[in-house]
């Protein structure tokens, strides 16, 4: 079968010894800032770029894939030793995880976090294997037509599955929109929006608005909220679960992973709904659902089993379509783009040993990272307990080095600055800037595609309705919107949500 | 989200969707079937202040006892952190990276978390190091290194 050897494909570009060790020190440094308090995947991406810069495609790639699930899995450790998640999705980690950490039990729950993730990154890799490359056959088939009626679906779908209002989402989306025009035109030349300032002619750098509102705009938050201060972790003693905590949890990896590689090919989806979606399964199925919040290690299990799952599969729409399903996406196409790689469908049958390489890579990233968390969780342990008046200065140096060496002038150092303010104010006025990433990824390509569409219909709108494909996905989309406009329904939007606040 | 929040953010869409309508007064509108570059940027800022109104109609039909919370700004870390971001591009170019990376650690002083003196040169003069080591020798990252 194809599958096979694709996958063998992938083994010998991944098991050279230089990706090997791209991919160690890509989990390895994901890891170590993932654990920083307050800090998420995707400002440590966005940070740790440009140790990639120098390398091949494939090693970069490898690396950033790398950066990635360290990254998610250094978030969950925060969550648990000192209810601090870095990131949203880590946030029903916390609430079983630091519970168990209380009652001295902070090994397991580790333990249990990195096994489940690592059953469902097994799962997750085989499940993008096989279900890119269909895709990506698929997405041959898309005209212009379809691609704009699925972007647009992703981005309503990422508004209405992230918390918060859903009307202020669609709003940043469309700032973040406006703000990817930026720049000079594909099509005609004529530059838009730059009021004579030379550079931003080519658009204004997507790591720098990412960094900006997430880099320094999280670490204005952090100083001003105290809990990112807080600093009284727990002890370590025992690592490995015992029979009874195994059989508690092995069904509940299976039913997270499960759930979050469906979830995570949805656009819209990935970690962060996956594990809530988890949570609340888990807790439904309980014969005692007091348990939980108190402690309950299928409330850790699910969840990140899930939450890893979601993540990776989160993979696929970006590989096979290239179309980012959430913000971490987003930079991750930045990203590629940065080494010349437009992810898309022709992206898997131009570059079989890339894809495969990277596919493969990312099941030996998760096997490293349980090798390379157990052992050293002491280590993280005492990360966590500097005192932030010392790191945040590191963080914020890494950020404007970062920065600063994508195109090597200071221009975009100023400008992490101005989008750090914006990003912060955008938080005190409610308004989460995770869809303006989104949208100022996918606002030119939407463009692109629009302009097509009608060029083909000659100005007529309904080419949207008449084509069957774009049609349900239209019809998909306005379903969406409508089912959230149902009062009993928005209700459990917001109680699914409360939990993070 | 808060009343508060809602105003606030109502009149923040507003005015950034009148600001782009605004920039891009000059752009070539053109037709559906043949867009100028002013088209979608038109449309997104009309979306803009769509979405601004109807937040601010949101605000003002929400009764008194759902209030929710008040937007307050923590001025002091917003100026500190934006001053060493700013210090750090203004002065690498002239101080090189290490001096720079050092000095901005030294603001750090200034956010009002407990820290002692010595613990904070300390970290000053490892970071500079670190970053010296790290960016320019290990991943040969072309910074300015020295002020000479």
């Amino acid at each position: 079968m194809d599958l096979f050897s694709n996958l063998a494909l992938g083994f010998s570009v991944a098991l050279t010894l230089k990706n090997i060790f791209y991919c160690f020190v890509g989990a390895l440094f994901g890891t170590l800032i993932g654990v920083l308090p307050g800090i998420g995947p995707l400002a440590t991406i966005a940070m740790l770029l440009p140790i990639t810069f120098h390398l091949e495609p494939t090693g970069a790639l490898i690396m950033l894939a790398g950066i990635f699930y360290g990254a998610q899995y250094g978030g969950s450790t925060t969550a648990i030793l000192v209810n601090l998640p870095g990131e949203s999705s880590s946030v029903v980690t916390a609430l079983d995880g630091y519970q168990m950490a209380r009652q001295g039990r902070a090994g397991v729950a580790l333990a249990t976090a990195a096994l489940a993730s690592f059953f469902a990154g097994c799962v997750a890799t085989i499940v993008i294997a096989v279900a890119a490359p269909a895709l990506s056959r698929m997405a041959l088939l898309f005209g212009p037509p379809e691609f704009t009626a699925l972007m647009v679906m992703g981005l309503i779908a990422a508004v209405v599955l992230a918390s918060g209002s859903i009307v202020a989402s669609i709003g940043m989306v469309m700032i973040g929109m406006l703000l990817g025009l930026v720049g000079t035109d594909v099509t005609t030349g004529e530059q838009r929006f730059v009021f004579g300032i030379r550079q931003i002619y080519d658009g204004i750098d997507f790591v720098v608005v990412a960094m900006g509102l997430f880099g320094v705009a999280e670490i204005i938050s952090n100083l001003a909220d105290s809990h990112g201060r807080t600093s009284g972790s727990a002890e370590i003693t025992r690592l490995m679960p015992n029979k009874a905590d195994v059989k508690q949890a092995a069904p509940a990896a299976i039913r997270g992973t499960l759930l979050g590689s469906l979830l995570g090919v949805l656009p819209g989806g990935g970690a962060l709904i996956s594990s809530f979606a988890s949570y609340s399964l888990e807790k439904r199925l309980a014969d005692d659902p007091s348990r939980f919040g108190k402690g309950a290690i299928e409330g850790v299990a699910g969840p990140e089993a899930a939450n890893n799952a979601g993540a990776q599969a989160s993979f696929i729409p970006m590989l096979a379509l290239g179309i980012p399903p959430n913000a971490v996406m987003a930079l991750m196409i930045a990203a590629m783009t940065i080494h010349g790689i437009t992810p898309g469908p022709k992206f898997l049958s131009d570059q079989p040993s890339l894809f495969w390489g990277m596919i493969v890579s990312m099941w030996i990233g998760n096997m490293i990272l349980v090798i390379l968390n157990l052992p050293l969780v002491g280590i993280w342990v005492k990360l966590l307990k500097i005192p932030y008046a010392y790191l945040f200065p590191a963080i914020l140096v890494f950020c404007c080095v970062g920065v600063y060496s994508i195109n090597y002038r200071v221009f975009d150092v100023f400008a992490m600055a101005g989008f750090g303010v914006f990003g912060y104010f955008l938080r005190r006025i409610g308004c989460e800037p995770a869809p303006l990433v989104l949208g100022f990824i996918l606002g030119p390509m939407v463009e692109e595609q629009f302009r097509r569409t009608l060029l083909l219909s000659d100005g007529d709108f309904s080419i949207f309705l008449t084509r069957p494909l774009s049609a349900t996905l239209i019809g998909a989309t306005v379903a969406l919107l409508l089912l959230m406009a149902l009062p009993s329904l928005r209700k459990g939007r917001e109680e699914a949500f409360r939990e993070q606040d | 989200m808060g009343v508060q929040q809602q105003y606030l953010s109502g009149l923040f869409f507003i005015a950034f969707g009148a600001f782009a309508v605004w920039a891009g007064r000059d752009l070539t509108i053109g037709t559906a079937a043949e867009m100028g570059i002013g088209y979608t940027p038109r449309a997104l800022a009309i979306g803009c202040i769509v979405v601004g109104c109807i937040l601010l109609l949101q605000a003002f039909t929400v009764k008194a006892a759902e209030e929710g919370p008040r937007v307050s700004i923590a001025w002091r870390p917003l100026v500190l952190v934006t001053l060493m971001v700013t210090a750090f591009g203004g002065l690498l170019p002239y101080l090189g990276l290490p001096i720079t990376v050092a000095l901005i650690t030294l603001m750090a002083a200034a956010s009002g978390e407990t820290f002692t003196w010595p613990m904070l040169v300390v970290m000053a003069v490892g970071l500079a190091v670190m970053s010296l080591l790290l960016f320019s020798t290990a991943l040969n990252l072309q910074i300015p290194v020295w002020p000479f």
